[in-house]
């Protein structure tokens, strides 16, 4: 009796995922380039036009870039379910998200109505759809363990991140719509805890424990955690009453310093203690969200930081420190196995002529660990700079801008290598089949 | 049907799927493997079909551990 297989065909090649994978730190630059030209104000209020514009660049052109490549590779591997026609779905995706984020900053920046309404027109409706496959599939798939529920949540807080983000576009595109200011603050409740998060808790019951070899996260402690956090996020978005939504800010916060310090606590417990550069990235990003959730309450109840309320710290935190940070140390596991798995895929599968000579690079070599690891200290030196710029303001934001610039183009350097590999030795794969 | 066992457990990838060929290629048709793994390999199945291998999953709730056993022949 077989179950659950998946048929090859299903199975996405080496580039449906890796297009993604390679267009992030691409969208890392763009951001690194417009705090060097706009880095005097952009900490001075979260409302400015270059404020946004820099948060879509990430949220969209970084987080949300890696984790749909991330979802088309997940959905068949770990899930084992996918996209009807994944390729061809991944390269329209793929092209929409860049071209609507791109509208979306050019939006932002020039203050332009018609940008406003590409943006909405290019991304709201595949965003949405996206997300709708997601949580389809996994349905159909017969799938409930926590990774599974997980990524059909954080599917439905992309929906509701994106209907939001769309109308609060269309506000500024419409003079006749008023434009919500209010739901902003829903807005980015949904996209960094409703998708982000939640996403990021179910990834990691799978990631840590099997490419970081720790123990399994405690039973049912992902699961129930993200049922709480929607939950809480519902609360506090359908009952606007004072007292629920300080008690869901609260108890979120909470929830996401528990789960840093659990993933922590678990990171400390692994059983080769070899030196791995995606925990150093995952240790950074867990005291990000830890201090991002303590900087978000402390904010909320009134706390003034650096003259503000703390949410430029608080976003600089979940955002360049939790998601970049957990981001870019997944990329370093994923890519390297994407190019193995593919490499390796016709001696898997005994397919080898005999006497072929083939040639499958060693998984630990794909990327270099020295490479790697310069790039980790651009991208730490990047974000505690980052950080000293909220409160130091001055020349500070261009020293930070250079550090994330040097990050961003070492982690397009380092994947890039990656990619070329397996360009370089793709071809053999058909020669020794046929 | 003789029984061999393979814990895959605390492995990195890519080892459990290059472990479980690796012992799959050393198997007599007489004999089934067992393999003990934290997580369920989706990866492995198709590679099974393509090699005419049987397979039967069972995930054991209490121990967080799923139980691959596979062998050549129909049983």
């Amino acid at each position: 009796m077989n179950l659950g297989a998946l048929s090859l065909e299903d199975a996405p090649g080496f580039w449906t995922p890796v297009r993604f994978f390679l267009t992030v730190p691409v969208f890392g630059v763009i951001a690194a380039i417009m705090l060097f030209l706009d880095g005097g104000q952009l900490f001075q209020s979260r409302w400015l036009p270059e404020t946004l514009a820099v948060a879509h660049v990430l949220t969209l052109g970084y987080i949300a870039m890696a984790m749909l490549g991330a979802l088309f590779q997940m959905l068949p591997v770990v899930m084992g379910t996918s996209f009807p026609q994944a390729e061809r779905a991944a390269v329209i995706v793929h092209l929409l998200l860049v071209a609507g984020t791109l509208c979306l900053v050019l939006a932002f920046l020039m203050q332009v109505p018609v940008f406003f309404t590409a943006a909405v027109a290019l991304l709201v409706p595949v965003l949405i759809l996206f997300g709708v496959g997601v949580i389809v599939a996994i349905f159909r798939a017969g799938k409930t363990r926590t990774t599974a529920r997980a990524a059909q949540l954080a599917a439905l807080g992309l929906i509701v991140t994106v209907v939001i983000g769309g109308y609060l576009a269309l506000g500024h595109a419409f003079e006749a719509l008023s434009l919500h200011r209010g739901l902003t603050n829903y807005h980015a409740a949904w996209g960094i805890i409703g998708w982000i998060l939640i996403l990021a808790i179910g990834v990691s019951e799978q990631v840590i424990p099997m490419f970081l070899t720790t123990p399994p996260y405690p039973k049912l402690f992902n699961k129930w955690l993200v049922y709480l956090l929607i939950l809480f996020l519902c609360a506090g978005s359908l009952l606007p009453l004072q007292g629920v939504v300080q008690a869901a800010v609260v108890l979120v916060s909470f929830l996401m310093a528990a789960y840093a310090a659990v993933t922590l606590y678990l990171l400390g417990k692994r059983r080769r203690k070899r030196f791995d550069i995606t925990n150093e990235f995952w240790r950074v990003g867990m005291l990000c969200l830890i201090l991002g959730a303590g900087v978000n309450v402390y904010g909320y109840f009134g706390g003034v930081i650096a003259g503000t309320d703390g949410s430029i710290l608080s976003g600089l935190l979940l955002l360049a420190g939790f998601a970049v940070s957990i981001i870019n140390g997944t990329l370093y596991k994923i890519v390297p196995f994407l190019v193995w798995l593919n490499l390796r895929m016709p001696v898997l599968m005994g397919k080898l002529k005999p006497g072929t000579r083939y040639y499958t690079p060693n998984i630990y070599e794909v990327i270099g660990m020295r490479p790697m690891k310069l790039q980790f200290m651009f991208h730490v030196a990047g974000l505690l700079l980052l950080v000293a710029a909220v409160f130091l303001k001055g020349l500070l934001i261009y020293v930070a801008a250079t550090a994330v610039l040097v990050s961003n183009l070492l982690l397009l350097l380092n994947l890039s290598h990656a990619a070329s590999l397996y360009r370089k030795y793709s071809g053999q794969i058909a020669v020794a089949q046929s | 049907m003789k029984k061999r066992s393979l814990d895959v457990r605390g492995l990195e990838p890519p080892e459990p799927l290059e472990r479980i060929l690796s012992e799959l290629d050393a198997l007599q048709s007489d004999e089934q493997l067992d393999v003990t793994h934290w997580r369920e390999p989706l990866l492995l199945y198709p590679i099974l079909v393509e090699r005419a291998w049987q397979y039967k999953t069972e995930y054991d709730e209490k121990a967080r551990t799923y139980l691959i056993s596979i062998w050549k022949d129909s049983q």
